[in-house]
């Protein structure tokens, strides 16, 4: 018995060094944001206090059209997500059509394509369609690949619900758009909701797609905005440093308000599958 | 029960006044999916048999890009034994979030393991790129992190990514201890998914505790650990965006992978650029990740 528990004393020491590890980058990124160039080279692994605020606000005004680029595109894709996923998912989950397995089955194929394949095609492809340089040419691509996995997700979700309910509520002369709108969506709120999230993530996270079509300045998303930043600022840490808690704020937000709907999609399979 | 579901909706497919509606819903993502997949999956497979530079030179030339790459292309081939000393630095990454999972699954105080699974899910909020840039600053030559840690000790500073010798395994120790919040979540999860009763009967049985995690719980979550793997696998392969932001595959090309080969043939700034080439690369590299994930995936039925 005594030996378990000092077994379980070591491994929890362990862990501990573990979460310190794995911590201790994000305390240097804000330990750093709070001194400026003359601070940091004295001090260089406490914090300030007060924080050097002039750092967060040049932070701000350089990159809050970054932040305003991404959310305009995140917000886009997700939309266009959802709304291609609700539709489709309805139809081969809901409604009796010829050929629905083969269209299915189509869909599914697709989700085998690499994205590192697409890369350079896609650009010559976004490029013939005079897309290149503009917010369309980074929404409408990313929705097609990243809708695949929604579609699916919706169309086992929507099978679950009686049809019964869609059946009463034709009967009394409801359209299919009505249907849709007042009754799959609001019984449908977890599997939206879910899938809203993950594209969000993967969305305002990426870099190598925007950072290839977008090559004005003024068009550019945060992730790559704060990567050109900082070459920009040189040997101006603090500053840097800003920047990047800047960036994590609005998803930090974002993820401490779903996180049960964030945990409960990865744990109940919107990966596994 | 399956006749009596069929006649309401045969009904319905006649009362809804047209058959045209189910098609209008899926229309929009098949013109979304031709559009930006299928397209350009085409391009990339016939692009690749042509010497095309995106503006005039469009010449078809056969197999030379494929002689090319796999006879006079010695990057390719070290960014294939890159891409190996990679798989095998993945393996032993993914190793950790397991350990890490069981151990926090048997700790005692709920406090702490709460506390303790918010740290590791933390990173998950934090954007890739801010992690990369974050550890490529650990990592600078004379203000970074272990610089500033070897001056203490008295040590000259290393430039670890700067050194051919140091830079690829550099590149896999980013994310130490490679807890992250994925993986982690999901076997962390499935063990406290496990039923009680089961590893009360093996403790009645005279089980140790190692015994009850290798023979119990492993096998419960194996299904979890082996979608985890060839996931991680199959990224692996194409990972190519955190050589782009640290490193650009240098230096010499020590930390080059088939994606970020392909990327800089296509968009390098100096020389031309190559896109029938680079779709050559992106078609080969295609055919490996499909055939290592059949393997991966047959294989993963067998157990």
């Amino acid at each position: 018995m005594k030996r378990i528990s000092r077994l379980q004393i070591l491994s929890c020491i362990l862990l501990c060094i573990g979460a310190l590890i794995t911590i201790f980058p994000f305390y240097i990124m804000i330990a750093t944001a709070t001194k400026n160039n003359y601070e940091f080279a004295l001090n260089f692994w406490g914090m300030k206090f007060p924080p050097e605020w002039s750092n967060f606000i040049t932070a701000w005004n350089n990159t809050y059209m970054y932040i305003f680029n991404s959310f305009k595109i995140t917000f886009s894709i997700v939309l266009g997500v959802v709304i291609l996923s609700v539709f489709a998912g309805y139809s081969f989950a809901k409604l009796e059509f010829k050929f629905k397995e083969t269209l299915y089955l189509g869909i599914l194929a697709f989700k085998m394509v690499p994205a590192a394949l697409l890369l350079i095609p896609q650009f010559i492809n976004v490029f013939r369609l005079g897309l290149n340089n503009t917010h369309a040419g980074v929404i409408l691509p990313t929705i097609a690949s990243a809708c695949i996995m929604p579609i699916i997700l919706s169309r086992s979700f929507f099978a679950s619900i009686p049809d019964s309910i869609f059946e009463s509520a034709r009967m009394d002369g409801a359209g299919e758009l009505t249907v849709v709108w007042h009754i799959l969506i609001p019984l449908s709120k977890p599997i939206i909701s879910t899938n809203a999230l993950f594209t969000f993530f993967g969305a305002f996270n990426a870099y190598t797609w925007p950072s290839i079509v977008l090559s004005d300045d003024r068009l550019k998303t945060i992730t790559i905005g704060i990567n050109r930043l900082a070459g920009q600022y040189g040997v101006n840490y603090g500053v840097q440093m800003a920047t990047y808690c800047m960036v994590c704020i609005p998803l930090m937000i974002l993820i401490s308000l779903t996180m049960k709907v964030y945990i409960g999609g990865i744990t109940g399979g919107a990966v596994k599958a | 029960m399956k006749i009596a579901n069929a006649i309401p909706t045969r009904n319905i497919s006649k009362n809804t006044k047209s058959k045209i509606v189910p098609y209008l819903y899926i229309l929009p993502v098949y013109i979304f999916l031709i559009t930006f997949l299928l397209m350009p999956l085409l391009t990339a497979f016939i692009k690749s048999f042509y010497r095309y530079d995106g503006l005039n030179l469009n010449e078809f030339i056969g197999l030379e890009n494929y002689i090319r790459l796999f006879t006079k292309d010695s990057v390719f081939y070290k960014s294939l034994i890159n891409l190996f000393v990679l798989f095998i630095g993945m393996n032993i990454c993914f190793i950790f979030p397991i350990i890490a999972a069981k151990q926090l699954h048997c700790m005692q105080s709920a406090k702490l393991q709460y506390i303790l699974r918010t740290v590791f899910i933390l990173p998950i909020v934090v954007p890739s790129v801010v992690i990369m840039m974050l550890w490529k600053f650990i990592y600078y030559p004379q203000m970074g992190v272990i610089a500033r840690l070897c001056s203490n000790f008295g040590i000259s500073s290393p430039n670890l990514l700067g050194n051919p010798s140091t830079a690829l395994v550099s590149v896999i120790i980013i994310g130490f201890p490679w807890i992250t919040g994925l993986s982690f979540i999901i076997i962390y999860a499935a063990l406290q998914g496990i039923d009680t009763s089961l590893i009360e009967a093996a403790k009645l049985d005279g089980a140790s505790g190692i015994r009850i995690f290798c023979n119990v719980e492993i096998p419960i979550v194996m299904p979890q650990i082996k979608g985890l793997y060839i996931l991680a696998c199959i990224g692996q392969f194409q990972d190519y965006e955190r050589f782009l932001i640290l490193t650009q595959g240098g230096p010499k090309n020590a930390t080059m992978v088939p994606g970020l080969h392909m990327y800089n043939i296509a968009f390098s700034v100096s020389g031309s650029s190559e896109y029938g080439y680079s779709c050559a690369i992106a078609v080969v590299l295609f055919i490996i990740t499909v055939g290592l994930s059949k393997l991966l995936l047959n294989k993963g039925e067998d157990i």
